[in-house]
């Protein structure tokens, strides 16, 4: 199985982006590009080519669901697992998300110590 | 410790740090809106400014401050329903802020307990606002339209003022009230007109209670379902203010 090494995460708020960067680069060891909004985020995996997304779905301007459908029509972007991150994580929301072709909803706030384990399990179900 | 745990402590007691200026520019906000209750750009700063704090205290494990943030959200969402951004509605939005002032020390210490801060957050979640009466009065003096608006100044009502049997037609037809007080002289369309037009309707303000100020009483017709027929002497003001505080429980000096 492919391993999972670069992970790009679109997110506007940077109190989030600085314990979000403890927790998957020094806790879980990814490679991690973090982005701001969702326009970033589509100029930036061009060349950073990641290996799976995180995607706020509150952020001003561009949303994660059209960041999401903007990366997707991107050239070699499209079999990569995009996952969301989100404090509503009601059965009916996850299950739209999961339907518009999320890999996984991770739930906000995250447990830095926890992050990488959750989104290590939704790359290895993806990948299994 | 975890060299991971330090640096997360760490950054959580940075972000402790800066919340007092953050808290301090998101007060100027709702200072701002209760200058300019419309103003949707300054509404939309704040809420996002609450939300992001919400954000951020959750992901530093500072979940106290996730659960007043929501609920500062949720006031604010009710309070721009209805762009009611009143005094009492600003007071209890800038009681949040001082609760998230209150969190920013008791983090700070050794072994943190909440327990009076989620009591006081409670409190705040019952206390429930007291509503406006909303009241249409349409009167052609301006003198007494001037006098009946400095006397109902601290009285929890929102009047709505006219001079126009038509345009009080039209505000009633589209704008809830809970009361209407009708001068029977107006302009274009007489107060009892008005009332008969109304009750006849299907408007949504066919059944609200009716006061009608007239010189003659004795000669307004029995066949149109007015309330409370109101001679104009020297006790209308009397009057009118009793019927009213009548409405909203209040006391009032007259």
């Amino acid at each position: 199985m492919r391993t999972l090494q670069k992970i790009l995460y679109v997110e506007d708020e940077p109190d989030i982006q600085a314990v979000a960067r403890v927790a998957l680069e020094m806790v879980g060891g990814f490679t991690l590009e973090i982005c701001s909004s969702g326009q970033e985020a589509l100029e930036s995996a061009k060349v950073f080519h990641p290996d799976l997304i995180l995607l706020d779905v509150m952020m001003p301007g561009m949303d994660g669901l059209t960041t999401m459908r903007k990366l997707r029509d991107q050239p070699g972007m499209a079999a990569v697992p995009m996952v969301f991150m989100t404090a509503k994580v009601q059965p009916e929301e996850v299950q739209e998300y999961l339907a518009q072709g999320a890999k996984g909803v991770i739930a906000k706030p995250f447990d830095p110590m926890k992050l990488s384990e959750e989104v290590r399990a939704i790359w290895e179900q993806d990948h299994g | 410790m975890d060299k991971i745990e330090v640096l997360l402590r760490q950054m959580r007691q940075t972000f402790l740090n800066e919340m007092g200026e953050r808290c301090d520019r998101l007060e100027q906000k709702v200072i701002e809106l209760e200058r300019a209750p419309d103003d949707r750009d300054v509404f939309e700063e704040l809420y996002r400014g609450v939300h992001s704090l919400k954000g951020s205290g959750g992901t530093h494990g500072l979940h106290i401050i996730t659960s007043i943030c929501h609920q500062l959200e949720n006031h604010l969402t009710e309070a721009a329903g209805t762009c009611d951004f009143r005094s009492s509605c600003i007071s209890k939005a800038l009681a949040y802020f001082d609760l998230l002032r209150k969190v920013q020390q008791v983090a700070s210490e050794d072994e943190p307990d909440y327990t009076a801060l989620e009591a006081e957050l409670e409190r705040l979640r019952e206390s429930k606002e007291q509503r406006l009466i909303q009241v249409l009065m349409a009167e052609p003096s301006n003198i007494m339209r001037q006098v009946l608006n400095k006397a109902l100044l601290d009285q929890p009502v929102q009047v709505t003022m006219v001079d126009d049997g038509i345009a009080a037609i039209e505000l009633l037809m589209r704008q809830k009230f809970d009361i209407a007080v009708l001068a029977r002289e107006l302009v274009r369309l007489n107060g009892v007109a008005v009332v008969a037009a109304i009750r006849a309707s299907q408007a949504r303000n066919a059944k609200i209670p009716f006061i009608l100020l007239t010189s003659n009483p004795e000669t307004v017709p029995l066949n149109v379902a007015i309330d409370r027929v109101l001679p104009r002497d020297k006790h209308l003001m009397v009057e009118v203010l009793q019927t009213l505080t009548g409405m909203t429980g209040s006391q009032t000096d007259i």
